[in-house]
């Protein structure tokens, strides 16, 4: 699965975060789009990651040889 | 009686609780506040973290704060406190507490939990606190968002001693996997839909949603799939859940829920003109009542989650909801600026609150309405504005809503006095089209409604209009099986582009399907992609009937030509775009592609499940509209080819009985589409002579009516029934005719069955596994060790046989003829398979049982059974079989396909 796709899979929230961290957001900055405790934002980019890790280690399903 | 809904497994969470696990075992963070809101899973989340300590070895201890017992101190956590001993202080009490808890525990480490620690009393905060911070217990405590907590909790995670960790909804792919789990079978994907759209990953919701749906009746099995029939409500215990969540905020706040509920989405522009502050937004929104978005220069507002508004609406008394409705209808007048989809609601919330608005603007609602396929709606907005007076625009939408019901006896009366009121050639042609379409479909009278075309181009001038008649025209003779005449009435059209855009996309649309029959894939595709370039721009809820018909017809055009991962690229796209606007053709058009996909490639159980789906999904209490008759006939015809492929006689003949029972002359495309249905069930039956005759003669239907793909399709099927010779001589004609890689597969196939040439069959077998066409290349491998061993060539006849058991092993259940000759070709396990591919690659026995953490003598074992099923030597000759593209390895069904489970027959 390519990480557009596995962005999109993941719960809302999680998705978010990694977009904002990934885009150089601090996790003050996080906290305050997701309206959560600044101190919440490292265990749930953490979950947020290894959500993602997962989705991404998921092989694709089977092509075939022609297209 | 049937227990209900009995077991939900934890799904979703494995990251959370590995990170939970983690923690757990580290010196520095010395507990874990699990917080969300209420219903997403934190208890059990909590409940689960305490049982991976007790198995680690840790002490572990279960404490829940309530309203009940937070006015007694320490009275959450009084059964972990030692006997009180008179004359302590606060101070000694902790202490005492402490000692006492360390002692009993005997070294190992304490791990307490506690359910909604914002209800804690200040004694046994301060206890937790005390606990945590002099490292005697490591605390996983729940906590709701958003509800303030006592300090001493706060502390724990504003001062790093542990960590918060903001637990949340569960996704859309996860909620689906729950409800299979709990429910334990596939469930239809729009009920899937609703759930989710519903639950928004709210476990709690979602649990209370499925237990309100099995009690009663409605979340029910049909066609051996999980299916919700009618609409998804609240059941009493959530409603009741949901009201206390309410109830418990100021009423400002729950009045301005109200009229959220009723008119969702609002803009606030609207709200504002009820005396609606944005303060009061703000605050209902922190309360997690409501929630905003920007709209362009507005901000739209919506409930928290939408089964508030679902409670809301069912609890508001008959004279409150018409207030309500009043109140929004008078302020969406005030606000202005709205925009013509607005009409729907503006006119939906008068005829709410009892009041009659402007006659134009119900007609404008009404169009709108129809073109959101809301039918029932649009009768009542066309209706309401007959009580003004005579409308001759609410009484042609009148008759289009009535059509799209089905009520086509009413509808016929109304069109058949409309054409002689109709002034101009737009109208003429307007209403003869509709009234050909409901004769066609609604009345099942093919003649009529071709009468009614002809009468009307006598009367209309306009080429324009003459266009749009020939279009229709063009679609009836496709449903009758005319295809190449289809051809000739479109091409004129397809050639202008002067011709309007709506009647240049049905010709596109009528003339794909007819390519796709003719067997002119590549021409095909390229028109319906130039009808996709068309319909894009124009795309709505209205367009997307015909977007996914074309789109459908293309993914087809791509499977009949053997290009399977451009069509499982437009049918999964197709199917979730489909979920997404909830509408049961799409959603059963796309699954029927994907069904036919599936069993194109062998995965049978998987295209069971997926046909099973699109029948359901069109099924209901009321009797099919001839069109979703038609789609649901396609799927009847290709369910009961796979269950005769798969010796399931009983759903076969359960699945063709059905089908033949919506058969009727305004479905005679079907007649031949995709291929023979009665041959499969015959030779099911055993009775292979009858089965060759019956597809010998759907092909030469299909040759009488120059449906050259279809006659390709079932003279493949006679060959491989075993008439390979009667066959061959007009196949070699249909070479120059058909296109794609798959007939000219079909066409080499064929000519090596008979020559009788084993290394033919055995390029075919290679062939078709390198296309993704498992069962075929299975047959191919099975028919060439059969060439083989009457020719002598004993070894290849065994590599040959061999490797059609490993490609049939994916294709579970499948027993077509040409497989007979195979010793049990799909009884590899998954483990068995996993192990033989393992040894295929050069691991030693001792590699893969580390691999596999197993014993060496299992793998031994599992590797002797694959020998014995494949009927080969040793590993050397699991190498050369196990050399086959990874499509055909792939045990099982694949990843994002539909659970394979059992299913039962129809009917």
């Amino acid at each position: 699965m390519d990480l557009a796709a596995a962005l999109n899979e993941l719960p809302e929230v999680h998705a978010k975060a990694l977009r904002l961290h990934r885009a150089g957001t601090d996790a003050a900055g996080i906290a305050e789009a997701l309206g959560i405790d600044v101190e919440a934002v490292p265990p749930l980019l953490r979950v947020a990651e290894a959500k993602l890790a997962s989705l991404l280690a998921a092989p694709d399903p089977p092509g075939n040889a022609v297209t | 009686m049937q227990s209900l809904v009995v077991h939900w497994p934890l799904i979703g969470r494995r990251e959370e609780l590995s990170i939970i696990e983690r923690t757990l075992g580290e010196d520095q963070c010395r507990g874990l506040l699990l917080a969300g809101a209420p219903g997403v899973g934190k208890t059990r989340l909590a409940l689960e973290a305490l049982a991976a300590a007790e198995a680690a070895q840790c002490e572990t201890k279960w404490a829940v704060a309530s309203r009940a017992v937070a006015a007694i101190p320490f009275g959450a956590l009084a059964h972990l406190l030692p006997p009180a001993e008179e004359k302590s202080t606060h101070l000694q009490l902790l202490q005492q507490a402490g000692q006492w808890m360390a002692e009993r525990a005997e070294g190992r480490r304490v791990v307490l939990g506690i359910d909604d620690a914002h209800m804690l009393d200040d004694a046994s905060a301060a206890l937790l606190f005390h606990l945590v911070i002099n490292d005697i217990a490591f605390v996983v405590a729940t906590l709701p968002t958003g509800m303030p907590a006592p300090g001493p909790v706060t502390a724990l995670w504003k001062e790093g001693i542990a960590e918060r960790l903001e637990i949340q909804a569960l996704a859309r792919s996860e909620i689906s996997q729950l409800i299979e789990a709990a429910l334990g079978g596939p469930v239809e994907g729009l009920t899937t839909e609703r759930l989710w759209q519903l639950s928004r990953g709210n476990i709690l919701y979602l649990r209370e949603l499925v237990r309100g749906g099995r009690q009663s009746g409605d979340l029910d099995r049909s066609e051996g799939m999980w299916r919700w029939a009618g609409p998804v409500s609240a059941p009493p215990q959530l409603a009741e859940l949901i009201q206390a969540r309410i109830g418990a905020l100021p009423p400002a706040l729950r009045a301005l829920g109200e009229l959220v509920a009723f008119g969702e989405p609002l803009a606030f522009s609207v709200l504002a003109q009820t005396g609606v502050s944005a303060a009061e937004v703000e605050a209902a929104e922190r309360a997690g009542l409501l929630s905003t978005e920007e709209a362009g220069s507005d901000i739209r507002v919506r409930l928290g989650h939408p089964l508030f508004g679902e409670v809301i609406r069912s609890q508001a008394p008959q004279l409150r909801r018409r207030t309500v409705h009043t109140t929004l209808a008078e302020a969406a007048g005030s606000a202005g600026g709205l925009r013509s989809e607005d009409a729907v609601r503006i006119a939906v919330w008068h005829l709410e609150a009892g009041t009659l608005p402007e006659p134009s603007l119900l007609v404008v609602a009404a169009g709108w309405a129809l073109t959101a396929l809301d039918y029932q709606l649009a009768e009542k907005f066309c209706r309401a504005a007959g009580e003004a007076g005579p409308n001759w625009p609410a009484e042609r939408l009148l008759a289009q809503a009535l059509v799209g019901q089905g009520k086509a006896g009413p509808a016929e009366d109304l069109l058949s006095g409309q054409f002689a009121s109709a002034r101009t050639d737009a109208e003429r042609t307007e209403i003869a089209g509709i009234r050909a379409l409901n004769l066609y479909w609604g009345l099942n009278q093919p003649e009529q409604a071709r009468t009614v075309l002809d009468q009307a181009a006598a009367h209309v001038a306009g080429t324009a209009q003459r266009a749009g008649l020939d279009a229709m025209r063009g679609r009836f003779l496709l449903h009758a099986g005319r295809c190449p005449e289809v051809l000739e009435v479109l091409d004129p059209i397809l050639a202008d582009p002067q011709v309007q855009h709506r009647v240049m996309l049905e010709a596109i649309a009528t003339a794909t399907m007819a390519l796709v029959a003719c067997g002119r894939y590549d021409v095909a595709v390229a028109v319906a992609g130039r009808g996709l370039l068309l319909a894009r721009p124009a795309a709505d809820e209205g367009w997307l009937l015909a977007l996914d018909e074309l789109a459908s017809t293309q993914a087809i055009a791509y499977l009949w030509s053997g290009q399977f991962t451009a069509t499982a690229g437009l049918a999964e796209a197709g199917y979730q775009r489909a979920l997404e606007v909830r509408s049961s053709p799409n959603v059963a058009v796309w699954a029927l592609v994907r069904g036919q996909l599936a069993a194109a490639r062998g995965a049978m159980t998987e295209a069971s499940v997926w046909l099973r789906e699109a029948i359901a999904t069109l099924g209901g209490p009321a009797p099919l509209h001839p069109y979703q008759g038609s789609i649901a006939r396609a799927g009847l015809d290709a369910l009961a080819r796979v269950a005769a492929m798969t010796a399931d006689l009983a759903c076969a003949q359960a699945a063709l009985a059905q089908a033949d029972a919506l058969a009727g002359p305004s479905i005679r495309l079907f007649d031949t589409w995709p291929g023979p249905v009665h041959a499969w069930i015959a030779a099911a039956r055993g009775e292979i002579p009858a089965a060759v005759d019956l597809a010998l003669e759907t092909a030469a239907v299909a040759r009488r009516r120059g449906q050259a793909g279809c006659e390709l399709n079932a003279l493949h099927d006679a060959a491989r029934l075993g008439a390979p010779a009667r066959v061959a001589p007009r196949l070699a004609e249909l070479a120059a005719v058909v296109q794609g890689d798959l007939a000219s597969l079909f066409i080499s196939h064929v000519q090596a069955l008979v020559a009788a040439s084993g290394p033919g069959l055995d390029t075919a077998a290679a062939s078709f596994a390198a296309l993704g066409a498992n069962l075929l290349a299975a047959e191919a491998a099975a028919e060439a060790a059969g060439a083989h061993q009457r020719a002598g060539r004993t070894a290849s006849a065994a590599a040959s046989a061999a490797r059609a058991a490993a490609l049939a092993a994916p294709c579970k259940g499948a027993r077509t003829p040409a497989l007979t000759g195979l010793n049990d070709p799909v009884s590899l396990t998954p483990r068995e398979l996993e192990i033989a591919r393992m040894a295929a690659s050069g691991l030693s026995s001792r590699t893969i049982a580390a691999r596999l953490v197993v014993a060496v003598r299992t793998v031994d074992n599992a590797l002797g059974q694959v020998y014995a099923k494949l009927c080969i030597g040793g590993r050397a000759e699991l190498s050369s079989i196990f050399a086959l593209p990874e499509t055909v390895l792939a045990a099982g069904s694949t990843p994002g396909a539909r659970t394979a489970r059992a299913v039962s027959p129809v009917g």
